[in-house]
């Protein structure tokens, strides 16, 4: 039997390109929608394309991959390194294998920046997290898409 | 044909949340079978108890068809630590090296193996004489 040929729909936009900012707050906080992505996979590799930073040096912007493991919570498994926003555009990668070891932790734990755990859940989304420096009002337009390999 | 995708009914209770006062064990659980890996989720909810109660939680699995070994060992939780969630993870492709199945696992642990059934047993240490420790433990394979 012939090896299955990879598709292009096995990309998966987890969150569409779109701007999100503090306004005149000094944080925001945001979650997309829950996705079901394949299973049994090895491996996801997950990109996150900043197109646009309205900000300046102060700002940031942290990017986390979250999972289902229990049915019930969302747990972060991967955290793109800090945006910032003087950057201008930018495209990271990274990778999330099921075939690594994840060391036990307790959740309250944070995830360090471009860190992740080897889990893979029933559900996915992201959320994001973005923090005001000096400017008027920090704006991040960005998308994040998985694909399995 | 397209890679299946993920279902809810995936993550699959192992022991489902109650309050514990005495060591003992669930019942036997079968999970999808050739996966890469298996996240067993603890989440304590309640410990009604003191720092000197202590709950050690094992997940266990059956490797010759007759006996359970312990293959993963949650960090312990204190009577006194109150609500946490533990994550855990054994991989089949990683390693194990030979171990006699006497030997202790220690706290926060694994051994990377996947059998064909699974429970999980607890351990409670009730030194105040009134330890309960109200947890469930989830399984999610990957």
């Amino acid at each position: 039997m012939a090896l299955e040929t990879k598709r292009d729909h096995d990309a998966i936009e987890l969150m569409a390109s779109a701007a999100h900012d503090t306004g005149e707050d000094w944080l925001a906080d945001g979650t997309g929608d829950s996705h079901r992505l394949p299973y049994q996979v090895n491996a996801f590799c997950f990109t996150l394309d900043v197109t646009a930073a309205e900000s300046i040096l102060g700002d940031t912007l942290a990017v986390y991959i979250q999972t289902k493991l229990d049915g019930s919570n969302w747990t972060d498994v991967a955290r793109f390194a800090a945006v910032t926003g003087n950057g201008g555009a930018v495209r990271r990668i990274i990778r999330h294998t099921a075939q690594i070891a994840t060391a036990e932790f307790e959740v309250g734990t944070g995830l360090a920046a471009a860190a992740v755990r080897n889990l893979h859940g029933d559900e996915w989304r992201v959320r994001w997290h973005i923090e005001r420096g000096c400017s008027v009002s920090a704006a991040f337009t960005f998308s994040v898409t998985a694909i399995p390999m | 044909m397209a890679l299946e995708i993920k279902r809810d009914h995936d993550a699959t209770a192992l022991v489902a949340s109650a309050a514990r006062t005495e060591t003992g064990n669930g019942t036997s659980v079968r999970l999808p079978g050739m996966t890469n890996a298996m996240a067993f989720t603890l989440a304590v909810t309640a410990d009604e108890s003191t720092a000197a109660d202590l709950l050690d939680v094992y997940v266990q699995t059956k490797l010759d068809g007759t006996n359970w070994t312990d293959v993963a060992h949650f960090t312990q939780h204190a009577g006194n630590t109150g609500a946490a969630r533990y994550i855990t993870k054994v991989t089949a492709q990683l390693a194990t090296a030979e171990f006699e199945v006497g030997t202790a696992l220690g706290a926060a642990a694994v051994r990377n193996l996947l059998g064909d059934e699974w429970r999980v047993r607890w351990a409670v240490v009730d030194d105040s004489q009134a330890a309960s420790f109200t947890f469930a433990v989830t399984a999610c394979p990957m």
